[in-house]
């Protein structure tokens, strides 16, 4: 394919985070976005978020799934419907034996995730899930590790943690009482922060420590959104992860407001040797701007997306860029990153870093932490 | 430069970092501190760093964790994971110092409605 175009068909549209996989898709010259699809009996808004997706792209919506499966001109498929749903779509996708970019995190139960796997490994599928392995700090923690330079690895701390939505507005004193299940996973206000920002670290713990995993122990919490609380979803997770190759994880995933942090929120990694320390901060290096300017103020939130989830979203509330820090490199370039290095492998013949079995794996990690802070008490995978 | 970096973080550089630290808690300017990251380069015994740790953010939380726990792995390391009766929580990690590095201190404490960072 490395000659021609990949085609490309998006499942869902709006509102998903395939508004950032779709412009990632099209801005890279291999690929060409060629419809919008969804099932046909997906609640009347999801229909209208899926054509405002497609008529931005000036393509076709399928509102039949299985119409746009038959389609012949498919080479790839960005698959992103909601988590409820993910586990059968992702099937019948992988039913149509093209390459699967998937949406993270990969479902919501053990049996979905299950059957994702193994349906992608019967029909011989390449996929990826998205993550960052692909962000520059990523890669210089793994090539760290390659190289040697830090002996045998004993430990690896990863953190992803959001600085957006108007924080503080949670009721002091809240004290969450985590279920073992968690039980819905799509709200218009909120998204289980664990569950959606949790993945990234946890999935650089699993990337990194190349171990499956023994242990999880967990907590979650409310600790900055009333939107969260009143919904029993947490707005922030923190869990350690003991792998079987005797390599000890900790992953912290969660929304903490606009104002915590200069940049877009904590992101980075740090890798333990026995011959030393590493970290690889998504910020470091930087220069810091004090200047006689306005400073960055978050606007009122938008009504359908106070937490800023959506591209979309924030573009229309106008939520600014902070500018006091300036890294070296800029983070708008991961997602265009995921999208180019999933490319890159199917060009290559190359298994992607994150397919469906880590993917899988880092997923099972989520729903264990859930069952370990639920139970106040580790849980063995 | 290199002549200039501390060896060591010293007892005294955490005595003003634990007061400087509570002074900001106690300004309310980041709300009610709601989780500790504490990463931490040690030259030291990597438990007893932990437990001292540990102490810190418990003056910071006015109480003792009501959970600990601390994974099995290399003795070079020490994780933990604290969770305090008011729902707050720590993760602690202290790793092990390279041969062409220096102990140093990566501090995050977040806040229901801002942080404090510091970096050593």
């Amino acid at each position: 394919m490395a000659d021609s175009t990949y085609r490309v068909l998006l499942i869902s549209g709006d509102r998903t985070h395939q508004e950032g996989y779709a412009a990632a898709f099209n801005a890279d010259p291999r690929a060409e976005i060629v419809g919008v699809a969804d099932e046909a009996d997906v609640p009347e808004q999801r229909h209208i978020w899926n054509r405002a997706m497609a008529t931005r792209y000036r393509v076709p919506y399928y509102d039949n799934l299985d119409t746009a499966l038959a389609l012949r001109d498919v080479d790839l498929i960005s698959v992103c419907p909601e988590i409820e749903r993910r586990g059968r779509v992702v099937l019948r996708c992988s039913g149509r034996g093209v390459p699967l970019f998937l949406d993270k995190p990969l479902a919501g139960t053990a049996a979905d995730l299950s059957d994702i796997r193994d349906a992608i490994e019967y029909n011989g599928v390449t996929a990826q899930m998205y993550s960052f392995t692909s962000t520059p700090w990523a890669r210089a923690a793994k090539a760290a590790l390659q190289a040697g330079d830090l002996g045998d690895l004993i430990a690896v701390h990863a953190e992803v943690m959001f600085a957006k939505g108007r924080a503080g507005t949670v009721t002091s004193g809240v004290v969450r009482e985590e279920h073992e299940t968690p039980g819905r996973y799509t709200f218009t206000e909120a998204k289980r922060e664990l569950f959606d920002l949790g993945i990234y670290p946890i999935v650089l713990c699993l990337w990194l420590a190349e171990s499956p995993v023994k242990q999880v122990t967990a907590h979650t919490a409310n600790y900055f959104f009333s939107e969260h609380a009143e919904i029993d979803i947490e707005d922030f997770g923190a869990l350690t992860i003991e792998f079987e190759n005797g390599v000890v994880g900790s992953a912290v995933g969660g929304r903490i407001g606009y104002y915590s942090h200069p940049k877009i929120g904590p992101h980075g990694v740090t890798v333990s040797g026995t011959g030393g320390t590493q970290t690889f901060s998504a910020w470091d290096p930087h220069i810091e701007v004090f200047a006689d300017e306005p400073q960055a103020v978050l606007p009122t939130p938008h009504p359908e997306d106070p937490m800023s989830m959506w591209r979309s979203t924030q573009v229309e509330s106008g939520v600014p860029r902070k500018m006091g820090w300036q890294a070296f490199e800029d983070e708008s370039g991961w997602g265009a990153d995921e999208v180019s290095s999933f490319l890159d492998c199917l060009d290559e013949g190359r298994t992607p870093d994150v397919g469906a079995s880590l993917g899988a794996a880092a997923t099972e990690v989520i729903l264990a932490a859930y069952q370990s802070a639920a139970r106040g008490a580790s849980v063995s995978l | 430069m290199c002549g200039e970096m501390p060896m060591t973080i010293s007892e005294a550089h955490m005595k003003r970092l634990n007061s400087t630290v509570a002074d900001a808690l106690k300004s309310g300017r980041i709300g009610n501190p709601v989780f500790v990251r504490w990463f931490e380069r040690v030259d030291s015994d990597p438990g007893d760093a932990a437990q001292a740790a540990l102490g810190i953010v418990s003056t910071w939380y006015e109480g003792e964790p009501t959970f600990t726990h601390a994974p099995e792995g290399s003795d070079l390391q020490s994780t933990l994971l604290a969770r305090w009766s008011g729902g707050q929580s720590a993760l602690l990690i202290m790793a092990p110092v390279g041969f062409m590095d220096a102990p140093g201190l990566d501090l995050a404490v977040i806040g229901s409605k801002g942080a404090v960072y510091h970096d050593v």
